[in-house]
C-alpha cells in the first residue's frame, strides 16, 4: 500500500514536472519576451540589457534551469499589468475560484446523487427518463450560454439577482447555478450507472432477502459500492470544473484565478498568466492524487492493479 | 424489410443492433435532423444568407427579430453595427461547424495513431506516449490553448490545431487498449496462423473490429470541440472578426443584453441545439454498436 502511494506519488511529481516544463517551451515558443513586454521603439542597446538582465542571453539548458529553480522558489515572476508578483495576483484571486468551486461542487452532489439514485431505483420509469433528459440537457448547455441565460432571466428582467460582482451571498448564486449545472448532469446519470450495477448484484438481494428495509439497503449496502467509481469520476472532473469557473468568473465578473487567467491572455501579461496555469495544474494533479490514495484506501483491490501499471 | 434490417446490421457489426433510421425514436429522429439541417447551412451558407455577414449598416441596428416585433427584411433582427443576425448566424455556424468536424477529425487521426504506435511497439516508446496521455488528462485543453493563444498568437490553423487537442489522449488509451486486447483475440491468431504479417493483421483485421468503439468516442468527443471552439471565440481568444463563429456572435452580444437579447440568444441556442443533438445521437449509437455496453444501462 505505501509502495503504490509513494509511486503515484512520484508520477504526480513527474507529470507536475512536465507541465512546468511545457510552460517553459510554450514561453520560449512565444518569442523574445523583450518584443513581448517593451514598447515596439525601444531602443536595441536598452532590449539588449533587459535580455542580459532577465538571462536570455544565457544557453537554453541555463535558462531551463533557472526557471526550474525559480519555480520551486515560488519566484514566477512580475505582472506587468500590475507590478506587484504574479504570485501574489494570483493567490489573491485564488480564494473566490475556490468558493464558487466548492459552492457548484456541493449543490451538484447534493442535488446530482439522489437524482441519480431515484432514477436507478425507479429504472425504465416515467420519472427516470425525466431525470436522465435533465441530465442531458444539464451537460449539453454551455456554460457561457446559461450563464447568459440566468442574467437575462433573474437579473435584467426579473431583477432579483445581482448579475456582476461579489459583495453579497447573494451574488453567489447564479455563478453557482452556472457551474453546478452540467457536473449536476454529470454526477446524476453516473450515479445513476453505478447504482444499476450495484443494485444488480448478489450482495444487494441477499440483505434485501435477510429483511433489510429498502431505504437502508441503498443507503448503507449499495450506495458507498457505488461511490468509489463517482470518486474517481469526480477526480477526472476536476480540471473540467475549473475550465467551466473560468467561463462562469468572466461572465458574472467573479475575480477569480479563470477570470484573471482570461483577462491577462488578453493583455499578454506573461507572467500572470503561466502562474495560473501552473496553479491550475498544480490543482488538478494534487486532486487526482488525492483521489487515487483515497481510493486505494478505501479499496484494496486497488493494489494489485497499480502494481501492474497502466495495463489496457 | 423489417426482417432483413437486423440481418444486415449484424453483418456490419457483430452483436450490433440495427443503427437504421426506422429503429430510431423521435427524439433521435428530431437530434439527426437537427444536424443534418446544421451540415446543409454549412454546404450553402452564401446560397442561403439573405445578406453579407458583415455588411454593416448603422442606420439599421439593434432590430428585434420578426417575432418580436421586427419586420420580414430581418427575420432574426439585426446586431449592434446593423447587421443581419440570420446571415451572421448562417456563416456562424459554417465556421463553427468546419473547426469543430477539423478539430475532431485531427485529435481522433492523431490519437488513434499515437495509440496504435504505443501499441506495437510497448516499450519507451509506449511509456512516452502514456506520459503524454497523463499530462493531457491533468491539463484540461482549453487552457493548454488559452496560454498558447495568450502567449505565442493565433491564426485560424493554430487555432484548429489547439480544439483538435480536445480529447486525443481517449483515442490513443482507447485503440491501444483495444489493439493490445485484440492481439488474443482467436481470429487474429487464426489470420496470423496463416502467415499474416502482424502489420496486416491489424490494419486489415483489428481496425475494422474497433472502429465501431471509434466512431462513438468521436460523437463523444465532437461536442467538447465545439464547446472549446465556442468558448475560446466566446472569450475573444478564437476566430476573430471580421471573421464570424457561433462563439463570437455570443461573446458580443453579450454586451447588449438589455437592449438586444437576440444578439446573443440566437448563436446560444444553435450551440446549445448542435450539442444536444450530438450528444443524444452518440448516446444511442453506443448503445446500438458498443457490443460490451450491452445490458449496462
Amino acid at each position: 500500500m505505501l509502495n503504490f502511494i509513494v509511486r503515484r506519488m512520484l508520477r504526480a511529481l513527474l507529470t507536475l514536472a512536465i507541465c512546468v516544463t511545457a510552460v517553459f517551451v510554450v514561453l520560449r515558443l512565444a518569442g523574445d519576451p523583450t518584443d513581448i513586454l517593451l514598447p515596439d521603439d525601444t531602443p536595441p542597446l536598452v532590449k539588449a540589457e533587459y535580455r542580459e538582465r532577465w538571462g536570455l542571453d544565457r544557453p537554453i539548458a541555463e535558462q531551463y534551469a533557472r526557471f526550474l529553480i525559480a519555480v520551486t522558489r515560488g519566484d514566477l515572476g512580475v505582472s506587468f499589468a500590475d507590478g506587484r508578483s504574479a504570485v501574489m495576483v494570483v493567490a489573491e484571486a485564488i480564494p473566490n475560484t475556490l468558493m464558487l468551486a466548492a459552492a457548484a461542487l456541493s449543490l451538484a452532489l447534493i442535488i446530482g446523487i439522489p437524482l441519480g439514485m431515484l432514477a436507478a431505483l425507479k429504472h425504465n420509469s416515467a420519472l427516470d427518463r425525466i431525470v436522465m433528459s435533465i441530465a442531458v440537457l444539464g451537460f449539453s448547455i454551455p456554460t457561457f450560454f446559461l450563464g447568459i441565460l440566468l442574467i437575462l432571466l433573474f437579473a435584467l428582467t426579473l431583477r432579483w439577482l445581482p448579475s456582476s460582482g461579489t459583495d453579497t451571498w447573494w451574488h453567489l448564486v447564479m455563478p453557482t447555478l452556472t457551474l453546478a449545472a452540467g457536473l449536476l448532469g454529470k454526477i446524476a446519470r453516473f450515479t445513476r450507472t453505478a447504482m444499476l450495477e450495484v443494485l444488480g448484484q448478489s450482495f444487494v438481494r441477499t440483505a434485501r432477502a435477510k429483511g433489510v428495509p429498502r431505504l437502508p439497503v441503498l443507503l448503507r449496502h449499495a450506495f458507498p459500492n457505488a461511490a468509489v467509481p463517482l470518486l474517481m469520476f469526480l477526480g477526472i472532473e476536476t480540471g473540467l470544473l475549473f475550465a467551466g469557473a473560468a467561463v462562469t468568473e468572466t461572465i458574472f465578473a467573479w475575480p477569480g484565478v479563470g477570470r484573471l487567467l482570461v483577462s491577462s491572455a488578453g493583455v499578454r501579461d506573461l507572467a500572470v498568466i503561466q502562474t495560473a496555469i501552473l496553479f491550475v495544474a498544480a490543482v488538478i494533479i494534487v486532486s487526482n492524487l488525492a483521489v487515487d490514495i483515497i481510493h486505494a484506501l478505501i479499496d484494496p483491490r486497488i493494489d494489485v492493479l497499480g502494481a501492474k501499471g497502466h495495463a489496457s | 424489410m423489417s426482417a432483413a434490417e437486423p440481418l444486415t446490421a449484424r453483418v456490419l457489426t457483430p452483436g450490433a443492433r440495427s443503427i437504421f433510421v426506422g429503429a430510431m425514436p423521435v427524439s433521435i429522429r428530431l437530434a439527426l435532423g437537427f444536424l443534418l439541417l446544421m451540415v446543409v447551412v454549412s454546404c450553402l451558407a452564401p446560397v442561403l444568407a439573405p445578406y453579407d455577414f458583415a455588411t454593416q449598416n448603422l442606420a439599421r441596428r439593434l432590430r428585434p427579430p420578426v417575432f418580436w416585433g421586427g419586420d420580414w427584411a430581418y427575420l432574426l433582427g439585426t446586431d449592434h453595427l446593423g447587421r443581419d443576425i440570420l446571415s451572421r448566424l448562417i456563416y456562424g455556424i459554417r465556421t463553427s461547424i468546419a473547426i469543430a468536424l477539423a478539430g475532431t477529425l485531427i485529435g481522433a487521426a492523431i490519437g488513434t495513431l499515437l495509440g496504435y504506435v504505443a501499441a506495437r511497439r510497448r516499450g519507451w516508446l509506449d511509456d512516452v506516449i502514456m506520459m503524454m496521455v497523463d499530462v493531457q488528462a491533468a491539463l484540461p485543453a482549453f487552457f493548454i490553448a488559452i496560454a498558447f493563444i495568450a502567449l505565442v498568437g493565433s491564426n485560424l490553423l493554430i487555432f484548429v490545431v489547439l480544439v483538435s487537442l480536445e480529447g486525443w489522449e481517449r483515442y490513443t488509451r482507447l485503440v491501444r487498449g483495444l489493439v493490445i486486447s485484440e492481439q488474443a483475440a482467436l481470429y487474429v491468431r487464426a489470420v496470423k496462423a496463416l502467415g499474416a504479417t502482424t502489420n496486416r493483421v491489424n490494419l486489415k483485421h483489428v481496425l475494422p473490429n474497433i472502429a465501431a468503439s471509434l466512431v462513438v468516442q468521436m460523437t463523444i468527443t465532437f461536442p467538447w470541440v465545439i464547446l472549446l471552439e465556442t468558448t475560446l471565440s466566446f472569450l475573444g481568444l478564437g476566430v476573430q472578426p471580421p471573421g464570424t463563429s457561433l462563439g463570437q456572435m455570443l461573446g458580443a452580444g453579450r454586451n447588449y443584453l438589455l437592449q438586444a437579447w437576440w444578439i446573443a440568444v440566437c448563436p446560444g441556442l444553435v450551440i446549445f441545439l448542435t450539442t444536444l443533438s450530438v450528444s443524444l445521437l452518440g448516446d444511442w449509437l453506443r448503445d446500438r454498436l458498443d457490443p460490451t455496453l450491452d445490458g449496462a444501462a
